[in-house]
């Protein structure tokens, strides 16, 4: 109702969201990170930009390397400094600009407004701490409820990621759980404090695709009985079309195309999403390995940053079956090619 | 997990009989007749008797395929022989020096842990950092050093020069001194390999896991980073109180503490054989003893091992 | 442009190819202003090593006063110009014997550690490389070696065969066997399960073949590695068992022994101690800071995260 748009999508399950007002929950304004020092380092983020609305999940599809898990990251204020640096730009949420927190309140955001998930359950779970502990931990910090309450709920959370026996895992460690297991209890930490916005880095990838199923399920399902905001962050547009509103295309450090879903599958503006969206369907496998053999040699400089220059034009220009001079030379900006579809590319003023 | 502490049981057995087995050749490498070898110079004043004695006792007059069980077998009533020089038993004479070098050795651990543990788990922290640059020179000087020269120095400052402690004997007083050497020795190993353990480990997912929980910094390091890095530091600390009760040899002998390192030094000034095989052998128990604690508590601080 | 994507993809692995051989030429051709260099402790390490070396070399002829000469009218000097680390109680010039002690040291340190990773080398590489008992009884024995101390090894050695020089070296040596054997036999492992073993098996290569020309290069680094740090080890050691008189025997100006010899005199001539001690630190510390920042260097999981 109060997101119509949600209504013509086919590939995703109907989402009950909050009928009574968009707002924008986390809105990412011109965000530059760069790594190593002030005189020689590499742009790991480069003037990105986005909203989340509440209720909404937001997905950001890119190769690795491309920036996605380091936005992510400095949402949640864990990029490591040295060797991050934050250059520019703000993250506003609930009125408050996160790059300017002090720790500590940072430290009450984190895992409590905003919670996070990670690509590898096999390595995120502590492997001497019980999963009770490590599941009752961020409430007891943030909450400040007992060990025993924060227990119940702990079995409550297992309960509702779809964990069998709950209070018998309670006792166990990581290793004794399978992968998808593990993801599952990622989950429910995340969710433990309620938060309002949910970021998940490739919660997925690590797993099988049976496994991996499951997960986004169970992801859909807890976003519509609590109503949290997903920021989700893969490389696989096919895991997008299972969960995602609205699509944020990142390459090279930019964002360079955002459209709904529905949208951007039938109508890609970018050339880059153009070669993603062919290559879904059969070359997935060739186009992830090629594209990382790319960014290995040229954007991701992390591996020689001495070297690294600084794109002047369009930085997909080099790869581009349509490139012009132009695009080597001036850099495209976002602007709404189709009312709600903005694209990074000069293609369409041709 | 019985299983597991039955296997880690057995293993040690074994080692102590190879142990013994190495010890009980041993002899063979003593170029010449090793009892004029013992006997040296005094050889001439001492009866064929009594050097006939002496070559039973150390298995001498027997085949060398015999040697082994007929040393084992002794040991296995608790015999070890007599010294040369006093005929006094080798084994109650090593018993009693045993509890000296223990209060020694466990005193230098204290001093080796509270030193390198946290001074290693700070220098992670600080990665990078000058305190880390500063702690980890200080470090490597301390593994550089020879134990020897400076439990001299700080004898010569604290005993001779100030005052402060005895130069020698066996109180309290004078276990300060020996134990800060060897300890701080040891520290500067246990800090290396604390740090380096603590880099990895603050690396880890689920430390970045723990912070995207927001928990409090302290709760990260210690209940996060600490605990997985135990398993690796208690592994480290053992070795070196292994290290340590060896290199009692050395502390021994400059602070004169007296222990049963004195005793293997005069040992093997005087080719007190049958005393330097039944050194060998209480070291080797002691070693082995430690080892099978030590995969006690690796069972305690890992539940992967404990669930095997 | 599925096309143009496997283009992509066969124009990246050329480009990757001779990247690779690019900058291994690259290392080569400035391995000191590139590697040494660049990594600080190397730098310090490798200066610091240079300068002993070139004093084992030239030491003894730079050397004012011989080592060895008594002189009973200078008994006792302490640190001053004409004897600058003082004099001992036969009046011999400190300086001049702890000038001497570096070939001294660096005789022993090589010896000893040609020993032990001639032997560690072997016996790693065998039970590495044969899949039988041999090898499991080799590495339970290495294993058993690892849970005792070098220097009380050594020290169980010595007593037996009787404290000089020689045997010093050869127990220091043989104490340090199992550090070289693990390392070895750790790659090996490693090695072992890789394709171009049995690759170089199809073309008929033999064991011994295998061995030395295809898990020797691969096996060199690491052991580069454990040598300098175990240098480093042989020379505490040899000092430590000199100290007690198990070692190198008077009159030789050993470290240890110089440094032993001085007990006596411990309030009356400090610098008799101070000195000979200094310079094994020196020695020491330069090998371990070298050591440490080869393996820095080396090792893979740094150069990851760079």
């Amino acid at each position: 109702m109060g997101k119509p748009e949600k209504k013509g999508r086919a590939l995703t399950t109907v989402v009950a969201s909050n009928p009574t007002n968009i707002e924008t929950l986390l809105r990412v304004e011109n965000l530059d990170i760069l790594f190593g020092t002030a005189k020689q380092h590499v742009v790991a983020v480069d003037g990105v930009s986005f909203k989340i609305n509440t209720g909404e999940t937001l997905a950001i599809v890119g190769e690795s390397g491309c920036g996605k898990t380091v936005t992510s990251l400095s949402i949640m204020g864990l990029i490591p400094c040295p060797p991050g640096i934050i250059d520019n730009g703000s993250i506003q949420f609930n009125g408050k600009d996160l790059l300017h927190l002090k720790m500590e309140e940072m430290r009450k955001v984190r895992g409590n407004d905003i919670a996070m998930i990670f690509q590898e359950p096999m390595t995120s779970l502590n492997p001497v701490l019980t999963v009770g502990l490590q599941m009752s931990e961020a409430m007891m910090a943030h909450k400040g409820i007992s060990r025993k309450e924060a227990r119940k709920r702990a079995i409550e959370m297992l309960k509702l990621v779809q964990i069998p026996e709950p209070e018998k895992r309670m006792e166990q460690y990581p290793h004794q759980l399978s992968g998808g297991m593990r993801q599952r209890v990622m989950i429910g930490t995340a969710l433990s404090c309620e938060p309002k916005i949910l970021i998940a880095d490739e919660p997925t990838t690590a797993l099988d695709v049976t496994v991996q199923a499951q997960i986004l399920d169970l992801m859909n399902d807890i976003k519509a009985k609590l109503d949290t905001s997903i920021l989700f962050i893969t490389h696989d547009l096919g895991v997008v079309a299972e969960i995602a509103d609205r699509v944020l295309v990142m390459y090279a450090g930019r964002t360079i195309e955002e459209a709904l879903v529905t949208e951007l599958y039938e109508n890609p503006i970018h050339p880059y999403t153009e070669g993603l969206l062919r290559a879904i369907p059969r070359l997935d496998q060739y186009l992830s390995a090629d594209n990382s053999v790319k960014e290995a040699l040229k954007q991701m400089p992390g591996i020689v940053p001495s070297i690294y220059k600084k794109i002047e034009g369009c930085s997909f220009a080099p790869r581009c079956p349509y490139a012009r001079k132009q695009c080597g030379q001036e850099r495209p900006v976002m602007k709404e090619v189709v009312p709600g579809h903005r694209a990074a590319c000069w293609k369409p003023e041709w | 997990m019985l299983t597991y502490f039955i296997r880690r049981v057995f293993t040690a057995i074994l080692t102590l009989i190879i142990a013994a087995f190495a010890v009980s050749m041993l002899i063979y490498l003593v170029p010449g007749d090793p009892v004029d070898a013992m006997m040296g110079d005094s050889s001439s004043f001492v009866s064929p008797e009594r050097v006939e004695e002496i070559r039973s006792q150390l298995g001498l007059d027997k085949p060398v395929y015999l040697q082994f069980p007929f040393f084992m077998a002794n040991v296995l009533r608790g015999d070890m022989g007599r010294t040369i020089f006093g005929n006094e038993p080798v084994l109650p004479l090593l018993l009693s020096k045993l509890p000296n070098t223990l209060i020694l050795a466990f005193a230098g651990l204290a001093v080796a842990i509270l030193i390198g543990v946290p001074l290693g788990y700070i220098a992670a922290y600080q990665k990078g950092k000058f305190l880390d640059s500063i702690l980890m020179l200080g470090a490597t000087l301390g593994i550089s050093m020879p134990v020897f020269w400076l439990g001299l120095m700080l004898l010569v400052l604290f005993s001779m020069m100030l005052g402060i402690f005895p130069v020698a004997g066996s109180g309290f007083g004078s276990l300060v001194l020996p134990a800060f050497t060897s300890g701080v020795i040891a520290a500067a190993t246990i800090a290396r390999m604390a740090r380096s353990t603590m880099v990895e480990i603050l690396q880890e997912d689920y430390i970045r896991s723990a912070r995207a929980k927001g928990l409090s910094e302290r709760i990260v390091l210690m209940r996060h980073a600490v605990k997985p890095s135990l398993v690796g530091v208690v592994g480290m600390i053992a070795h070196m109180f292994t290290w340590m009760l060896g290199g009692q040899i050395i502390i021994e002998n400059v602070f004169a503490w007296d222990g049963l390192g004195q005793l293997a030094v005069s040992a093997l000034l005087n080719r007190e054989y049958n005393l330097i095989q039944g050194y060998i052998l209480i070291y080797s128990t002691m070693v082995v003893t430690i080892s099978v604690v030590l995969d006690l508590i690796y069972a305690g601080l890992d539940p992967r091992i404990r669930y095997e | 442009m599925n096309k143009r994507k496997i283009d992509n993809i066969i124009e990246d692995l050329g480009q990757i190819e001779f990247d690779e051989r690019a900058s291994a030429k690259f290392k080569f051709k400035d391995i000191f202003s590139k590697v040494i260099f660049k990594n600080p402790s190397m730098a310090i390490g490798s200066i610091m090593i240079f300068l002993l070396i070139i004093l084992a070399i030239i030491g003894p002829s730079i050397a004012p006063y011989d080592s060895q000469e008594l002189n009973m009218s200078e008994r006792f000097e302490s640190p001053s110009w004409n004897h600058i680390f003082g004099t001992d109680n036969m009046g011999r010039d400190i300086f001049s014997r702890v000038l001497h002690g570096t070939r001294v040291t660096f005789k022993i340190g090589l010896a000893s550690v040609g020993i032990g990773l001639a032997f560690g080398l072997l016996i790693g590489l065998f039970a590495g490389y044969s899949r039988g008992k041999l090898q499991n009884v080799l590495m339970r024995f290495i294993d058993i070696l690892y849970s005792f101390p070098a220097l009380l090894i050594a020290m169980a050695l010595v007593a037996f065969l009787g404290p000089s020089t020689r045997n010093l070296i050869i127990a220091v040596g043989i104490a340090s066997i199992r550090y070289y054997a693990r390392v070895t036999y750790g790659v090996v492992l490693v090695e072992r399960n890789k394709p171009y073993l049995d690759a170089a098996e199809i073309v008929g290569a033999g064991a011994l073949r295998q061995m030395f020309r295809h898990l020797i290069p691969n096996i060199v680094p690491p052991l580069i590695v454990v040598a300098t740090l175990g240098f480093a080890g042989a020379v505490l050691n040899a000092a430590g068992l000199s100290f007690l008189g198990l070692g190198v025997q008077p009159p030789t100006p050993e470290w240890g022994l110089i440094l032993s010899s001085g007990r006596n005199y411990i309030i009356r001539a400090p610098w008799l101690l101070i000195f000979p001690g200094l310079a094994i630190m020196v020695a020491v510390l330069s090998f371990n800071i070298f050591g440490d920042g080869l393996r820095d260097l080396l090792d893979p999981k740094q150069q990851r995260k760079v």
